[in-house]
């Protein structure tokens, strides 16, 4: 008899200490199966074969193990139990049958650009693609053998007068011709110009053009607000730097460099190692497009300015090839 | 462009500086470098010279700048006094007055032309990229770098007669250009002609004819100012541009033309010897007035928002040679440098104050303006027709405005059509690039295709782009002549949903993903459509239908013709069925729409499964049961099926039917008789029952 509580005592110990290594469910189940149904089992079936008084104190000793067992068994069980519950749903899966669409990049840059623009006051103004010569060059200072027309390789329907845009300028006319100042209005849109379709040429690309006419209208005020663009494009770290360049339309006229977003201004393949960028053109409206358009030019000053979206676009999303832009490959889309 | 050598420019400055110096003035002051080669001891500097400045054409030109920026004189260019008379000149020239400015000729007799060019100038041409000829031509190239003036040169002893005439082409020629090679002289060309011969295309190119060669022992050195625009059209038509016509298209100094011949001239005198003949010829009948133009202080510093002293600007001027007088208090005086032939206003002495100011010296400052609003419908309904598209899984396209050609009879489109155009353009990239679309089903399937091709299968793709049309109508707005629609497309095919997730089976996309498409962007825009076939060859049978709305179309949809459609790149890897549709946005206006409040008693909600002909649509189905009581809230088709138990022309929908009133709880008693009613009549005006 004193051997068979011995045992129990023995087995109790033993319980003890494996309880201590296990590490799974698995190990909880196998102690579960040896303790509470062999052993125990066993012990039971013992337990007929014994009588009277000492049945009662092989009983109880059966019963303390039994609860003893079951509360340590349990409570580790618990413990698993819980650990698996955590692990209900497997958080690294995706579901992905349901997806969102997509802006298409040049738009979703360009929505930035106007959201910009609207804030401050400007207005959208869209206009023909097929224009006259009269609003793509003539009332833009450029009359027919204006050398700077060569910059501009144009797609005629019918030549010479009746061409694709090769920039938005033909919306300001239009819009000045139709409004008085004052105006602030930026007019997006597609211009054309000859070239094959390679790398980095397109013969179509995406152009914001902005005007601004009024009383007292002045370059510091160009300047304040393409900073501000800029700055609201690609950050607060970059430098804007200003340059005189020529375009017939705007005197003075002002190329716009920003530090290179690569390198920011070290120098690397991106910026040609020059540490700088052209990004815009700009000027303030020369008073023969203004005296064009029937504004008095002494009274009323303006500012203008041109982007390239589809080059800004390259900057901006880091693309190597300007042509990925009308591929439409919408896997890279998906990035956005 | 403008290509110099390092070296030179140093050599004309006298003083000196480091390259990089330079090359940051240059950038600055707007002349951006755009290469820079070394070669040998020298860097060969390529730079941006825009076409307001041809004085920057020039080693001199830049010179100047340099010196000028630094606060240093340049040395001034000698002054050739030739011992000259106008006498006896050996020709007897007539010159148009719409031809030539100015016309100066010096002749130098008794040369040798067998020695060689001396170093420091075959240096300099060669590291420009301008071959060696002989000594004379190499002179008369060198020249024009360093001082800008194109020169040119006769071989006197060549020049048939005593007569030369220089006009402009009345006639058109054939001729023979230097080296043989064959140009045609069309009218408005100018020209120099001996008796027999035309010498040169004025300005641009010269013949073999009187070109000089070692063996020539008299040559006539002509420096001259032609008439711009004649020269940059005959050099367009020609397709020829030179370094000369190059810069007389954009203009040189014409008061400098008779002294640049005798400079030129002494330079051959002294290398090849022989001797400037004392008659010299200078046709210059109206000689250029100084410039003098006002400029307001306050005006300056109002365009460039600005308060820069007048003393300053005067300092600020006078530092690039311009000469300035006090007129007033606010007005200076300013006398025009004879080679800046880009200030020509006051306002080009305002960016030349800018510009030596520094750009970057003046601060920004946001400007005040007068607030206005501007409603843009048109961008209104684009940025709409985005969001739903975006919201619906759509992925955007842009793609270009020129598709093939032969897009019209690719895709069946007949004279008569409504998608028909000819509008292609006179100079396409090439015949793929070449007609202005008319819609964009060609664009978003090539996209498509083009997709499908990089792996991207089952997708549905939208385009907001443009369309472009003769214009027929009276109304002309942009007074081109044409008509430019913006539109909206979108097209699909393949999976819509792919099996898993709890769903056993691929949904694809199908004909009535179209309809319903369709139907959420006009609720959306809180407009009616309907739809009424067409015959678009494009489309498959009976699928093509036009969108009619407010009384007109606006658009169109269908299933594409597989046949046709595989005539595009790719499209073949497209094996499900392709569905299209085109919008006009213009056309789209949004309401303002009213919300109905659910009514505070509980609403019913039935299914009726209904056997229907092909002759009958829903839409008359519908009509009936609305019709049919005030308390039908909703009517919502469920499903639509076909099984081999019905006959051919027979189809079966499941209608979801909505009952609510705003006044009492509805009993079934009272559906029971709405029901009763509408399948009552259903079954006696239309024959459609409900499925047993």
């Amino acid at each position: 008899m004193a051997d068979i509580i011995g045992e129990i005592n023995k087995k109790k110990d033993e319980l003890k200490e494996k309880i201590l290594n296990v590490q799974s469910k698995k190990d909880v189940d196998d102690l579960k199966s040896e303790y509470l149904k062999i052993f125990l089992g066993n012990m039971y079936k013992n337990l007929k074969n014994i009588d009277g008084n000492e049945k009662k104190e092989f009983g109880k000793a059966i019963n303390d193990f039994k609860n003893y067992a079951n509360e340590k068994i349990n409570s580790l069980k618990d413990k698993f139990e819980t650990e698996k519950g955590t692990n209900k749903y497997d958080v690294s899966v995706f579901k992905r049958n349901i997806k969102i669409g997509h802006y298409h990049p040049l738009v979703k840059l360009y929505k930035k650009i106007e959201k910009i623009f609207v804030g401050m006051g400007f207005s959208v103004v869209q206009g023909p693609e097929i224009e006259l010569d009269e609003y793509n060059f003539e009332k833009l200072n450029m009359p027919s053998y204006h050398p700077a027309r060569d910059m501009q390789d144009t797609f005629y329907i019918t030549p010479p007068n009746i061409l694709l845009r090769s920039h938005t300028s033909s919306v300001q006319i239009r819009t000045m011709e139709l409004q008085k100042p004052p105006i602030q209005i930026i007019s997006p849109g597609t211009v054309y110009r000859v070239d094959d379709i390679d790398p980095q040429h397109t013969p179509m690309f995406y152009q914001v053009e902005g005007l601004m006419v009024g009383e007292k209208i002045s370059f510091s005020n160009l300047k304040a607000i393409l900073i501000t663009l800029l700055k609201e494009i690609f950050g607060e770290s970059i430098e804007v730097r200003f340059r005189p360049t020529y375009y017939p339309y705007t005197e003075p006229s002002a190329a716009i460099d920003m530090s290179c977003v690569e390198c920011g201004g070290k120098g690397c393949r991106t910026c040609g190692n020059s540490g700088w960028i052209v990004v815009l053109g700009s000027g303030m409206v020369h008073p023969n497009v203004l005296e064009g358009v029937g504004y008095d030019s002494e009274k009323y000053t303006g500012f203008a300015f041109g982007l390239g979206l589809n080059r800004l676009a390259l900057l901006y999303y880091g693309l190597g090839e300007i042509r990925k832009i009308y591929e439409n490959n919408v896997s890279l889309w998906k990035q956005l | 462009m403008f290509k110099f050598s390092f070296n030179f420019v140093k050599e004309i400055c006298g003083f000196d500086i480091k390259e990089e110096e330079l090359f940051e003035i240059l950038n600055l002051q707007g002349f951006e470098v755009d290469e820079k080669i070394r070669k040998g001891d020298d860097t060969v500097v390529t730079i941006e010279v825009k076409a307001n400045r041809p004085d920057m054409l020039s080693h001199i030109g830049i010179a100047r700048e340099i010196c000028a920026f630094k606060g240093k004189k340049l040395p001034e260019p000698p002054i050739i006094d030739l011992k000259s008379s106008f006498g006896s000149f050996p020709f007897n020239l007539e010159i148009d007055s719409d031809a030539a400015k100015r016309f100066s000729l010096v002749v130098v007799d008794g040369i040798d032309n067998n020695v060689p060019t001396p170093e420091h100038i075959k240096i300099v041409l060669e590291k420009l990229g301008i071959n060696p000829v002989n000594a004379v031509v190499d002179i008369a190239n060198y020249v024009m770098l360093k001082y800008g003036q194109p020169m040119h040169t006769y071989d006197v002893n060549k020049i048939s007669g005593n007569d030369i005439k220089i006009q402009k082409s009345e006639k058109e020629y054939n001729i023979l250009t230097l080296g043989n090679v064959p140009a045609k002289i069309q009218k408005g060309y100018i020209t120099v002609s001996d008796e027999k011969d035309i010498l040169c295309v004025a300005g641009i190119i010269g013949t073999d004819k009187v070109a000089v060669n070692k063996d020539t022992t008299c040559v006539m050195v002509e420096a001259a100012c032609f008439d711009e625009v004649s020269i940059r059209l005959a050099s367009r038509k020609m397709k020829i541009s030179t370094p000369s016509s190059f810069r007389f298209e954009r203009g040189i100094d014409i008061t400098q033309c008779f002294n640049m011949a005798g400079i030129c001239a002494k330079m051959i005198a002294e290398i090849c010897g022989g001797k400037i003949r004392e008659t010299i010829f200078d046709y210059y009948p109206i000689p250029k007035n100084k410039t003098f133009i006002d400029l307001r202080v306050s005006r300056t510093n109002l365009l460039l928002g600005t308060s820069v002293t007048k003393e300053k600007i005067v300092t600020y001027l006078e530092k690039y040679e311009f000469k300035c007088k006090n007129k007033s208090n606010d007005i200076i005086n300013v006398e025009i440098p004879s080679y800046r032939l880009d200030v020509t206003k006051e306002v080009d002495l305002i960016e030349e104050v800018a510009r030596i100011h520094g750009y970057d010296n003046i601060s920004p400052v946001m400007p005040t303006m007068k607030l206005q609003y501007k409603h843009n419908v048109i961008w209104e309904n684009i940025d709409k027709l985005r969001e739903i598209f975006v919201g619906l899984g759509f992925y955007e396209v842009i793609t270009y405005s020129f598709i093939p050609k032969s897009f019209t009879e690719m895709f069946n489109i007949n004279k008569n059509d409504d998608l028909y155009s000819d509008l292609v353009l006179k100079n396409p990239i090439n015949k793929d690039y070449a007609l202005m679309r008319p819609t964009l089903v060609y664009s978003l399937v090539s996209s498509l295709a083009y997709n499908y091709s990089m792996n991207n299968t089952d997708l549905s793709i939208f385009e907001i782009g443009r369309t472009y049309f003769k214009n027929q109508d009276e109304e002309n707005a942009s007074k081109t002549g044409y008509k430019e629609i913006d539109k909206c497309g979108f097209v699909f095919s393949g999976k819509r949903v792919e099996k898993g997730w709890g769903i056993n089976n691929d949904i694809k996309y199908s004909y009535y993903d179209l309809l319903n498409y369709l139907s959420i962007i006009f609720q959306n825009f809180g407009q009616e459509f309907e739809l009424k076939g067409n015959n678009y060859k494009f489309c498959e049978e009976s699928s093509g239908y036009d969108i009619i709305s407010n009384g007109q179309k606006v658009g169109f949809l269908g299933e594409l013709n597989k046949k046709v459609i595989n005539k595009i790149s790719n499209a073949k890897l497209i094996k499900d069925p392709v569905f299209y549709c085109e919008i006009s946005i213009k056309d789209l206006k949004e309401k303002n729409k009213k919300l109905k409040f659910e009514s505070k008693y509980p609403s019913l909600v039935r299914t009726y499964n209904f056997m229907l002909t092909k002759d009958i649509s829903s839409e008359k189905v519908e009509k009936i049961i609305s019709e049919s009581s005030p308390l039908i809230q909703d009517i919502e088709v469920k499903d639509i099926y076909v099984d081999k138990n019905m006959k051919d022309n027979q189809y079966s929908l499941l209608y979801e039917i909505k009952y609510c009133s705003s006044e009492f709880t509805l009993t079934s008693e009272q559906i029971e008789k709405i029901e009763a009613s509408f399948i009552n009549v259903l079954s006696s005006q239309l024959n459609v029952n409900l499925k047993m």
